[in-house]
């Protein structure tokens, strides 16, 4: 059983772009199994509920929707005029390399 | 146990004369010399030279007659909120010695209301931790009883508090954060309404549960702190509208005023002393006069694994920026998709690593629904079912399941960890404030209780949080 979790932890790994050093693989194969059966206990809670997904706790008032207000931010604001250059893009590096 | 001023306390005294910032900050520096070969709560602190002169600058100022609302008060940073004149890592080697190139909207408006920022605060490494031991720059201990834990993942910003190496401090509360090391540190933290405060410059770990929160040693003096830092900033798409709320003047609720609600079944998760300090400063709340009961709320037995679903979801997405090539920790490897893997390898601690690999299972194919989109729908649940009891009281629940644990007992067992967020994970699921205060010591370490209240409802729950504060006369405490 754990091998099939240390081969899971394998592909996420890989899929996250993530070395594991030492025996963390070992310790990782252990944890990852403990915590994804106890993370599918969220199902049983909804049996028999209705409820839509909710990713965002002001949903009802998000200004990223069609319609919605929403006014630019300005670059020169966000990150100091001296850092745009006269056509309004961004200066890379920020810092002088020495 | 001792008292010593808080936030309020010293601008009285500063506005009368009878303390002078330099003699405060002194006295602070003092304090952090002490402490922090113990305690561990700061990552890097400002030049004691830097500090001292700010504080005479402040001084001149409220002999001028021209001093601003946190004229020499000494806050201390979370160490993942950015800051352009001192490092920013959140605890993690992936990002030391990062300095970024701006400073976040609410350092701005702390520095722009005369706070004095003397450093930056100690956390588990991206804030992804409860108990403040998962720092790459090592644990952060209770001032209270040096082999504890301060509650993390705000673990330094608890800490100076407790041993008075800061004035006020802020943390950033995703599940509990900042709630956490107030219970176990006697002192005051707030979440506040999600988009009250911008998040703007804080690095980010879960986008739509965190906010960036003040801690103190009084209702009071969070309430000056919320007040400074509040409102809306067009440089945070999640920030409200709305101007920072009027707070400070606040009075202490009328205890017939009050109407209280636990949620039903939910404080026997508690070990016995909490439930006891909790059920006694209920009893004491309503031989007052105020109106305690208990509220039916579906759902949020199941909070803790949705909240921590969504939580590693967004972690994952959040960590992918970390590819070796932006930030200071680098690869070795010629081939580029191992770079990216080395830089990511060294630079992330165990417990970031595991909670990124497991973001990436709930969000992979197959699961995606099974986990993600089930804990979406019981979210929806949950603060539904918060917004309606809210509307009707004021929940109360302890702030934490266990008392401060001792330095590695929780960590071993990722379902113990993660179980001392039970009751704090609700307000972030829901996006309402939050407030945690002292209810009583036990063999002396303290112990915290949470109010929550309906969105914008600060005001109610400072008013709340000052008549507790009368009833338990548990203010400005310090350890020692």
């Amino acid at each position: 059983m754990n091998e099939d979790w240390c081969s899971t932890v394998d592909k996420l790994s890989a899929l996250a772009r993530l070395e594991l050093g030492g025996d963390e693989r070992e310790r990782m194969c252990r944890e990852v199994k403990v915590i994804a059966e106890y993370l599918r206990g969220v199902g049983e809670a909804l049996k028999g509920v209705e409820a839509e997904p909710l990713y965002h706790v002001w949903e009802e008032e998000s200004w990223l929707r069609p319609g919605g207000e929403r006014e630019p931010v300005d670059l020169a604001w966000v990150v100091g005029s001296d850092r745009v250059d006269e056509e309004g893009r961004l200066k890379v590096p920020w810092r002088e390399v020495k | 146990m001792h008292r010593t001023p808080g936030i309020a306390d010293l601008l009285y005294a500063y506005a009368n004369g009878d303390m002078d910032p330099v003699e405060h900050a002194a006295r602070v520096l003092e304090e952090i010399r002490r402490w922090e070969p113990k305690v561990n709560a700061f990552i890097s602190l400002e030049d004691p030279e830097l500090v001292l002169e700010a504080a005479e600058d402040a001084g001149k100022r409220w002999k001028r007659g021209e001093a601003r609302p946190l004229e020499g008060i000494l806050v201390g940073v979370k160490d993942n909120i950015s800051t352009s004149f001192l490092p920013t890592t959140a605890a993690s080697r992936m990002l030391d010695p990062y300095v970024p190139p701006y400073n976040a909207t609410v350092v701005d408006r702390l520095l722009e209301r005369g706070a004095i920022i003397h450093g930056k605060l100690n956390l588990d490494e991206f804030a992804m931790g409860s108990t403040g031991e998962f720092s790459a720059f090592g644990p952060t201990r209770n001032p209270w009883s040096l082999d504890r834990v301060p509650g993390g993942s705000s673990s330094g910003s608890g800490a100076c508090l407790a041993y008075a190496g800061c004035d006020g401090a802020l943390g950033s509360d995703t599940g509990g954060s900042v709630r956490l090391p107030a219970a176990y540190t006697a002192t005051v933290g707030l979440k506040p309404t999600y988009g009250l405060v911008s998040r703007r410059g804080l690095i980010p770990y879960g986008n739509s549960l965190e906010q960036i929160s003040p801690m103190a040693r009084s209702v009071r003096d969070v309430a000056l702190l919320l007040e400074a830092i509040a409102g809306w900033d067009p440089g945070d798409a999640t920030s409200l509208r709305t101007e920072a709320p009027s707070l400070s003047g606040l009075k202490p609720a009328e205890p017939g005023e009050v109407r209280v609600c636990v949620p039903r079944g939910l404080p026997e998760l508690a070990e016995e002393p909490v439930r006891k300090a909790f059920y006694s400063l209920l009893e004491r709340l309503e031989s007052e006069g105020a109106s305690v009961g208990e509220v039916e709320m579906r759902g949020v037995e199941r909070a803790l694994p949705a909240y921590y679903t969504i939580a590693l979801a967004e972690a994952a997405s959040n960590l992918a920026r970390y590819d070796g090539t932006l930030y200071p920790m680098r690869g070795e490897s010629g081939e580029y998709w191992r770079y990216i893997a080395q830089a990511r390898g060294r630079g992330f601690g165990f417990e970031v690593k595991k909670r990124i690999l497991m973001g990436v299972y709930v969000l992979s194919e197959g699961y995606r629904d099974e986990y993600y989109v089930a804990a979406t729908r019981l979210r929806r649940l949950v603060r539904d079912e918060v917004l309606r009891a809210t509307r009707g009281c004021i929940l109360a629940t302890p702030a934490s399941p266990v008392m401060p644990p001792r330095l590695g007992e929780r960590i071993g067992d990722p379902l113990k960890l993660y179980a001392m967020d039970a009751y704090t994970v609700i307000a972030n699921l829901a996006g309402v404030p939050a407030l945690v205060q002292p209810a009583g010591f036990h063999e002396g370490l303290p112990i915290g209780v949470q109010f929550m209240a309906g969105r914008l409802g600060e005001p109610q729950l400072i008013r709340l949080g000052l008549l507790v504060e009368e009833l338990t006369g548990l203010a400005e405490v310090v350890a020692g």
